[in-house]
């Protein structure tokens, strides 16, 4: 399911409000359902939710428990826009200027990949941790790739950029729309108060 | 017709829409620089149909597949690089589900390494140019993986190889590129064996010489396979793309030393010296000219040297090699056997991991995974 970027930033500004307006245990509910499918990180978010809770009441700091829940919250939100983002739309409101930033995102894996490996080699060569050896083998890979996507670039996008912003929603992007409702309105309707909380 | 010159070199490559032409050369002979150039930015001229193909940089005419799948991608899946490239010019999406079947969709980094050089061929086809220049698009792959690719090359494709067992019968016509110039070969040349040694292409048998074994030098179980290795033995793991054969290695990381597939990862040091640290070992690989050299600036051949040389000097028994041919031409192949046979004389012990034919008869012993 692809959002596109007006869509998943009206549900970011709707669910952080919605957090604001009681104690933000229903803008929280609402974010992390787009991140369902994450089950690991559901997970460890529901009971870091909780441990929080505990540990905060023992030490007579529970005034500081419903930032831990928007901290939580922002989190979720940034999980979702990275899983839901239709990269295009980014294209299509900010034309050729985005285009470095559409692509940066897609290489982000492949980075992360150099680097685990280049740290896994100096681990298994014995070699001593030095930040300078260590950028090495990372720096001349990235001039390699950024060679290799500029001649890329070059035979793949010839031509000229015809800007295709369509502003209005598809079916996936009514459901960012729908959640944002749902979290203002629950926010506002039931709003949740907990003793000393707010 | 498509015609690629330099000033530089004598002959020039033709190249029609209906057919597929080879271009053999060595690692370092200017194949890679001769494609990269349709960039406008090289050495080497293209012409279509008698004009000057730089003058109106219309890719549309020509395209190119470079070596590395995962640096020439625009989008994680070949449906959003497609929707990109759309924005520009017009772009056939039913051409790229069909060569693509169900992996339209799929997240690049998830794709075997047949299906990530199917995706980036593919995303340069579904703009239809006439004519399509391919840099080693077989390297590195196993059986499966090559019969995936071959089934996409289009007719009007140029493919530049030294891997010349894979391209021989798929092409019409073939082109040797050396320093001095470019030649048209007869098809009956890419089977000669002693034109391939000599000329640096693939596609030949290595001679090997055996040699006793000495004691055992490793002798481990990793999971339901035992893995043992005997001075001056070399045991080949065996197997497709995915089948688990680096995932091995790095379980015997540690014991082993182990030299990876990408050279420029594990090279730290601002000089070959510094990577191997040894004057004997430098003279026994060969290395004494190459001492103050940045080794990220050698030829993958020498690179292979310089990490072997390093494994040497570390004084590990047992040394990995995961895919060493992987980019290898038929000097380098040639070179690699040469530095087993001098690990074997000094009693080391070799696990190679690798599903080149050209290589399988340097084995002693095998582990078909």
């Amino acid at each position: 399911m692809k959002w596109k970027v007006p869509y998943i930033l009206v549900y970011s500004v709707m669910v952080i409000y919605s957090s604001f307006i009681s104690f933000p245990l229903w803008s929280l509910l609402v974010s992390l359902i787009p991140i369902m499918q994450r089950r690991g990180i559901v997970g460890g978010e529901v009971l870091a939710v909780f441990l929080s809770f505990f540990m905060l009441s023992r030490t007579e700091h529970l005034y500081i428990y419903p930032y831990v829940v928007r901290a939580f919250t922002f989190l979720n939100l940034f999980f979702a826009s990275s899983e839901h983002l239709d990269i295009i739309s980014l294209l299509d409101i900010g034309g050729e200027k985005a285009l470095p930033l559409v692509v940066t995102m897609v290489y982000f894996p492949l980075f992360y990949q150099i680097a685990a490996q280049v740290f896994f080699y100096r681990r298994a060569r014995r070699k001593p941790f030095s930040p300078l050896k260590l950028s090495r083998p990372i720096l001349v890979e990235v001039v390699k790739v950024a060679e290799n996507l500029y001649r890329a670039y070059t035979v793949k996008l010839y031509g000229n950029l015809k800007k295709d912003a369509k502003l209005t929603p598809s079916r996936d992007d009514l459901v960012p729309l729908a959640l944002g409702v749902v979290a203002l309105c629950l926010s506002y309707l039931l709003p949740i108060s907990v003793a000393g909380l707010s | 017709m498509l015609v690629i010159s330099s000033s530089n070199l004598r002959g020039r490559i033709e190249l029609n829409p209906g057919e597929r032409v080879a271009l053999l050369g060595r690692n370092g002979s200017g194949k890679s620089t001769l494609i990269n150039s349709v960039t406008c930015e090289g050495p080497f001229d293209f012409h279509v149909d008698g004009r000057e193909f730089c003058d109106t940089r219309d890719y549309s005419l020509i395209s190119a597949v470079f070596q590395e799948p995962s640096s020439q991608i625009l989008a994680r899946t070949l449906e959003d690089e497609l929707k990109i490239m759309a924005r520009f010019h017009e772009v056939d999406f039913e051409l790229a589900r069909k060569l693509m079947g169900p992996y339209l969709k799929t997240d690049f980094f998830r794709l075997s390494d047949g299906y990530r050089k199917r995706y980036v061929i593919t995303s340069v086809l579904a703009s239809k140019p006439r004519y399509v220049l391919l840099d080693e698009p077989f390297s590195n792959l196993d059986e499966n993986a090559i019969r995936l690719v071959k089934e996409v090359i289009p007719q009007g494709s140029l493919i530049a190889e030294h891997r010349t067992r894979e391209v021989r019968d798929m092409v019409d016509r073939a082109y040797l590129l050396t320093r001095d110039g470019i030649l048209e070969l007869s098809k009956e040349t890419l089977w000669d064996e002693s034109f391939l040694r000599n000329h640096g292409l693939r596609g030949f048998k290595l001679k090997v010489e055996r040699v006793e074994h000495g004691n055992t030098l490793l002798d481990v179980g990793v999971g339901s396979l035992r893995v043992k290795v005997r001075e001056g033995e070399v045991l080949c793991l065996t197997g497709p793309n995915g089948s688990g054969k680096t995932s091995l290695l790095k379980k015997l990381s540690g014991k082993v030393y182990v030299i990876f597939q990408n050279p420029d990862l594990q090279l730290f040091e601002d000089t070959v010296w510094g990577e191997v640290k040894r004057d004997d070992v430098m003279e026994l690989f060969n290395l004494k000219e190459l001492r103050d050299r940045s080794p990220f600036a050698l030829s993958m051949g020498e690179k292979m040297r310089v990490l072997i040389a390093s494994a040497f000097s570390s004084g590990f028994r047992v040394i990995g090699l995961d895919e060493p041919t992987a980019a290898m031409d038929g000097y380098g192949i040639q070179s690699l056997a040469e530095m087993i046979s001098i690990l074997k004389e000094e009693k080391r012990g070799i696990i190679m991991a690798t599903h080149d034919d050209d290589v399988l008869t340097l084995c002693d012993s095998r582990i078909d995974l």
